[in-house]
């Protein structure tokens, strides 16, 4: 017989509230898609491994740990932490007090605070913390992959990794190769000697030195004994297990690459620059266009950079989309709003007026009658469903001067002005069409399934593209030749509202980063939404490792430049690069 | 007041039978959260009665309902005057349940953002005490009762066969309601017994009403039912509680009729008041109506479907719902700003033209359903399209013939459904001259699937336990594949990994420290899902031998290096959930004679000598044990007799033998030659003679551990404990063995 828990009857009583935690990529674009893309495309480069030479000092601080260790009661984690702590003091005295560019040491800023009243004093490292979570935290994994220790598989009999902690870490030829190299030229310094020893003080002169022979920046140096092994890693110039590293390789080589021809345009290289090359082949400078030539042996990798770029612009458009249904949300307070009144104020007069006139359209082209082929249509795309061949055709119409074009779209969405408005709404709606659109030719090709298989693992919650498109033409049939309004309205309901819903429980089991509420026919926030968090921060952390390779400079300006070396070691390596 | 969470009144023990009903309701907030509460995630049966309008609108969303109609069902309410609109729940256990009686719906923001008033009631049946309970339980049994007649499609003659069967069982749904019905006890009261306004005024009997106060929502447009209580109680003392922005006070209608209400404005924000109380004093008592009822005449005059919690004496509990957490300020009728939500209105029905009304599958391939498909759509084709929940196209399209309104039977085919596990889409497409039309897509009634029973224990305990030793392993994949399909038994074997434990420190319970690298670049072929890929019979067997093969490795094999006799048992359950897997899946034809018959003798030769094959040069367990033990063979005589492990190694032997012995004559395996003649007596003297070199070195591993051969009985007891044979097998063994001994 069951028994009862309280016979008591719970009478009257109110229900209780779960509060909206923080909300970071609310629609799980940037999680999901993009950073399933980049790391394929650039394994081992993560958006919090920029810096190079940590891809030695790491190895080292094991090495050193082995070597010269005094301290028995020393694990190998606090060990390569205390090490580091000593280099992040010996870069900020090298630096007079300041931080490393191109990315500081982890700690840096306590360290410089540290440094302002111990200029000339001694560092007891068994009192001095400057960081939580050391440097190994972020850079461990890409170690592993890059084969810097011993893994499970090279282990006589792979159960023995029961009996293993982190202790037992090995380095691999590879990894001990790493750190003997940047021991020669720190090993014999006083000061790691003096931290490896039990009392762990040194001065910070001798911390000096460390820095000024083994910092970050000092990579760059061509005599830097662990800069051509770096290069040869990085560039998958040895034989490395799997399929990942000669993708990372034709990356960073596409990178070079295109920075060495805009350079000889007289443009500037930077993220926006590589993103207009690899979508479309080319810059819009203020007084032309600036035709690019990818190489054919790097045709490959340019083209799924391109699908990157695909989701990339998709997701602005989503966030673009739910930034502005926040905001709209937020002004109506608890009253909320019907989505079918949203959805109608993109179609107002005066958005309507606006999108003609920014865009240089008639208003019946964005009505919420017409349809994306109509608009397109006054572009000279010939009105019809959307297959391969309309779909090239945009491609070739809307260029990166054209009005419609993705980056100028995006830039629109970014500014507050504009996202806060129904006119924010309706741009990032064309940009998701322009783009999805835009995509359709590469459905079926190896680029489209690549795309798929990379970035997709669930098929409800992965917003990439492809499934866009499919969910479209599954809802719609031929949606490109139904009205906006209808667009809207699914797209709203099924990729914004519902998506967000979804993605709140992927976040927290109780579903708590969620910012909208439903109520029968009304949607509410629970609070605001300012930003569009979309990006590619691998990008920045692979150009970053290309400086200090000493493939890549930036001048004052920011300007980037190839260095001289870089260059001649772009045209050995392309020559060896195969044509695919 | 502290709040309560309302997933936290679900946490009772599982339900034989929920019946939920809501007006609206949220798959995905319901299936991620309530769902997984204890009363429902392993409730027998679970029903959610809800709005047919609501349903509709549900169907228009690409609804992320991984488990609709599959382990809960939703039965549509049509009312023909209002809406569907109660907020009971009853939740049915063998002589006990729980009465659940609100404002909110089934979805995220009422179980979880909105303000609303809860109300749950345990009943007990047989203990003398609670009898008003037990009536209100009765009372909530007969409302889901009522609904049947106004439920929609199969869902309703599904619900309506669980109820009768519960019926059958419970006694306390037979007991009278009517003693309790007084005034004086709590009540469950719906409008399927009339308005509430006439329940109302018949549980207040006439007396003078001092004071009432209304909480609400939603209002009539007109005041309708503000004015009412004005003229039938001119003396009471009105007073309201609404939130501005949200509620729908009809302030103008208000102050044209010169309604003299007190209002009080509740701050709560970001949350929205959704809260329906009405309660009263008299002189010395009062009471309360809290449920679904807005103020309105369609909730309070029984054109909607509500129901409400009736308490008596509630003056404390009201007087409580306000405090410093949660506070009301008077405001003046004219500065209240009402919000622009009107109460829930009737849906539009589907379309006319096209659609799907009900479909139900009937047991595993028969698809039933009822459509129409209208003369003036000038279809040319129609068919039914077929999707498992989250997939972006139909797998199947099956042709269907164009009537005007009727319903047909389709046989699908095993490999269209057999895999799915999750809730199934169909709708219908339709080819006209002017293109594809589709109809609004529908879950599929997976009627068999409806009903949990977990055949053997608890699933999740025995998975716990399968892990721990691998025994049930072959009962728990039947009923996994039952239930979620072949796909969900490769991807658990997939992932299966038997506990290793020989008694060394730290070999259990710990975490382990991994380095493997990853390589994440995915080839330019598309994942087999986009394809909808049903999975064939041979993943299974791939499956099947993975699993041995990372077992033998893993786990026995590292046992025959340590040699550690605290591992013995622990070798042993793996021994034996990879014989028995093996052998069950060799009976259904899945896995073949020589893979089972390989795998055997590996394990037989880890256990005894090694494998030749192993790198390392690594002995077998009994040859490292005997190492190890040299001191001391006893210890290792003693407990391998006590675990019967010779007995164990030679009934595996036998097995493997038995699987070799057809190729000598007979076509059918040995263990189904139940005849003893002269020839199969022959065969199977010549039995035990099969695979020479395997005896010889299980005899040698034996030997040097200083083991005896098993006896033909100990065997036998090995055999049995395999409980995998059926008797006509163990007695073909049994024979084998006598006439072998002979």
């Amino acid at each position: 017989m069951a028994k009862t828990s309280n016979p008591n009857p719970v009478l009257l009583r109110w229900s209780k509230h779960t509060p909206t935690s923080k909300v970071q990529d609310p629609l799980g674009t940037s999680l999901r898609g993009s950073a399933r893309l980049a790391s394929q495309l650039l394994h081992c480069i993560t958006s919090i491994t920029s810096r190079a030479r940590y891809f030695t000092f790491i190895p080292w601080c094991v090495y050193d740990y082995k070597l010269r260790e005094q301290n028995p009661a020393a694990d190998l984690r606090k060990a390569i932490s205390l090490r580091e702590q000593a280099l992040t003091l010996g870069c900020v005295s090298n630096h007079d007090g300041k931080a490393c560019q191109g990315g500081a040491l982890v700690g840096s800023r306590n360290a410089i605070k540290w440094f302002e009243s111990h200029r000339s004093g001694e560092a007891d490292f068994r009192r001095i913390s400057f960081v939580k979570n050391p440097a190994l935290d972020a850079y461990y994994n890409s170690l592993v992959n890059l084969g810097v220790f011993v893994t499970d598989e090279q282990l006589p009999d792979t159960d023995e990794a029961t009996e293993h902690t982190f202790d037992d870490i090995e380095l691999s030829a590879l990894g001990s190769e790493l750190a003997s190299r940047y021991d020669s030229c720190v090993g014999r310094l006083k000061a790691v000697k003096q931290i490896a020893s039990s009392e762990r003080q040194c001065s910070v002169k001798s911390l000096k030195t460390w820095g000024s022979r083994g910092g970050l920046c000092e990579l760059a140096d061509p005599l830097a004994p662990d800069r051509s092994l770096l290069r040869d890693i990085f560039f998958c110039r040895m034989p490395m297990q799997g399929e990942s590293h000669p993708v990372r390789r034709r990356s960073l080589l596409l990178i070079l690459e295109l920075c060495r021809q805009l350079n000889e345009a007289g443009c500037v290289f930077n993220h926006s620059a590589f993103s207009d090359a690899v979508y479309y082949g080319e810059l819009a400078t203020e007084d032309e266009k600036v035709s690019v030539h990818v190489p054919s042996a790097l045709d490959d990798i340019a083209t799924r950079w391109r699908m990157f770029y695909f989701h990339y612009y998709m997701s602005v458009a989503f966030e673009g989309l739910f930034s502005g249904l926040v905001s709209r949300l937020v002004d109506a307070e608890l009253q909320g709003e019907v989505l079918a009144s949203v959805v109608s104020s993109i179609y107002e007069e005066n958005v309507v007026g606006e999108i003609a006139e920014l865009f240089g359209i008639s208003t019946d082209a964005f009505s919420g009658q017409s349809s994306p082929a109509a608009l397109f249509a006054t572009l000279g795309v010939p009105l019809s469903r959307l297959d391969a061949q309309v779909s090239k055709r945009i491609d070739s119409t809307v260029r990166i001067n054209s009005g419609l074009a993705e980056p100028l779209l995006e830039f629109l969405i970014r500014r507050p002005q504009f996202r806060h408005r129904s006119t924010g709404l309706a741009v990032s709606l064309i940009l998701l069409v322009t783009t999805i659109a835009r995509y359709r030719q590469w459905e079926g090709t190896k680029y489209g399934n690549w795309f798929i298989s990379a970035a997709a693992y669930d098929r409800h919650l992965d917003l990439i593209p492809p499934l866009v498109s499919t969910y479209l033409a599954s809802r719609f049939g031929d949606w490109w030749n139904c009205s906006w309004r209808e667009i809207a309205a699914f797209v709203l309901s099924r990729f914004i509202v519902q998506q967000h819903r979804d993605m709140s429980y992927e976040k927290s089991a109780s579903g708590d980063s969620c910012l909208l509420q439903v109520h029968e026919t009304h949607i509410c926030t629970t609070g605001s939404y300012d930003k569009i968090g979309v990006g590619n921060p691998r990008f920045g952390s692979a150009v970053q490792i290309l400086k200090d390779l000493g493939l890549l400079e930036q001048t004052e300006d920011d300007d980037m430049f190839i260095t001289p070396e870089g260059e001649i070691f772009l045209t050995a390596e392309l020559a060896q690069e195969p044509v695919r | 007041m502290k709040y309560l969470d309302f997933p936290s009144l679900l946490d009772s023990e599982p339900a034989n039978l929920a019946l939920l009903s809501t007006f609206n309701f949220d798959p995905d907030y319901f299936e991620r959260i309530l769902l997984r509460c204890r009363a429902l995630s392993k409730a027998r049966r679970i029903a959610i009665f809800m709005d047919a309008g609501q349903w509709m609108q549900l169907r228009l969303q690409d609804t992320p309902a991984r488990w609709l109609n599959r382990r809960y069902l939703v039965v549509p309410v049509r009312y023909s005057s209002g809406v569907f609109h109660p907020k009971l729940d009853l939740l049915i256990h063998d002589d006990s349940g729980q009465v659940l009686c609100g404002s909110n719906n089934l979805t995220r923001a009422g179980c979880s953002h909105n303000l609303e008033l809860v109300n749950s009631i345990r009943f007990h049946c047989g203990n003398g005490h609670g009898a008003e309970h037990v009536a209100l339980g009765k009372s909530a049994f007969r409302f889901f009762e009522m609904l049947i007649e106004h439920s929609q499609g199969e869902a309703s003659a599904v619900v309506e066969s669980w109820l009768k069967e519960e019926k059958r069982f419970l006694g306390w749904t037979e007991e009278t309601a009517a003693s309790h019905q007084n005034g004086e006890s709590l009540q469950l009261l719906h409008t399927l017994d009339g308005s509430l306004w006439d329940q109302l005024q018949k549980t207040i009997a006439g007396a003078p009403l001092k004071r009432m106060l209304v909480i609400s929502p939603f209002y009539d447009a007109d005041g309708e039912m503000l004015k009412r209580v004005r003229s039938t109680w001119p003396k009471c003392r009105l007073e309201v509680i609404a939130q501005q922005h949200t509620s729908d006070l009809p302030v103008a209608a208000i102050e044209k009729a010169h309604i003299p209400i007190e209002l009080r404005e509740v701050g709560c924000r970001p949350r929205r008041l959704h809260a329906k109380l009405l309660a009263w004093d008299t002189e010395g008592t009062g009471g309360c109506f809290v449920g679904s009822a807005n103020f309105t005449s369609a909730a309070w005059d029984g054109r909607n479907i509500e129901a409400c919690l009736f308490i008596p004496n509630p003056k404390k509990l009201t007087e409580a719902l306000f405090d410093s957490t949660l506070h009301t300020r008077s405001m003046h009728v004219g500065d209240f700003v009402a919000g622009n939500e009107r109460e829930p209105q009737l849906g539009d029905d589907e379309s006319a033209l096209l659609s799907l009304r009900s479909a139900v599958l009937i047991g595993a391939h028969s698809l039933q359903f009822s459509y129409r498909c209208s003369a003036a759509l000038g279809a040319i084709a129609l068919s039914i399209t077929i999707r498992a929940g989250g997939e972006p196209r139909p797998r199947a399209a099956i042709g269907v013939p164009i009537v005007e309104d009727g319903s047909h039977v389709l046989q699908i085919e095993q490999q269209v459904l057999a895999e799915i596990r999750g809730s199934i889409l169909i709708s219908l497409l339709a080819q006209t001259p002017d293109g594809e039309r589709e109809s609004l897509p529908l879950w599929l009634i997976q009627e068999d699937r409806l009903t949990y029973e977990p055949s053997v224990g608890d699933s999740a305990n025995n998975q716990s336990s399968i892990v721990e030793d691998g025994f049930l392993l072959p009962e728990y994949l039947e009923e996994l594949g039952k239930r979620e399909g072949a796909s969900a038994l490769v991807e658990f074997l997939g992932h299966l990994n038997l506990h290793f434990h020989d008694g060394a420190k730290g070999s259990a319970n710990r975490r382990k420290f991994r380095l493997r690298r990853s390589d994440p670049f995915h080839p330019d072929v598309l994942p087999e899902w986009w394809h909808s890929a049903l999975f064939a019979p041979s993943d299974l067997r791939k499956a099947i031998g993975q699993f041995v093969r990372r077992h033998e490795d893993r786990r026995l094999k590292k046992h025959a290096k340590r040699g550690n006799i605290n591992g013995m048992e622990n070798f042993l359950d793996i021994f034996v959930a990879i014989v028995r897997l093996l052998y069950v899946y060799r009976k259904r034809t899945v896995v073949e004679r020589d893979t089972l018959i390989h795998h055997i003798s590996r394990c037989l030769l880890i256990a005894t000598t090694g494998i030749k094959e192993i790198k390392d040069g690594s002995k077998g367990y009994l040859l490292t044990l005997s190492h190890n033990l040299q001191g001391n063979r006893k210890v290792l005589q003693h407990f391998a007799g006590e675990l019967n492990f010779g007995g164990y190694l030679d009934a595996a032997l036998l097995i493997a033998q038995m699987e070799k012995a057809p190729t000598c004559k007979h076509e059918q395996p040995a263990s189904e030659w139940v005849a003893v003649d002269g020839a199969a007596k022959e065969e199977k003297k010549r039995i035990r003679s099969l695979l020479p070199q395997l005896r010889t070195q299980l005899d040698k591993g034996l030997l040097a551990a200083g083991i005896r051969r098993a006896t033909p009985k100990r065997i036998m007891s090995a055999l049995e404990s395999f409980e995998m044979m059926s008797k006509d097998d163990l007695a073909t063994y049994r024979s084998t063995l006598a006439i072998h001994m002979h």
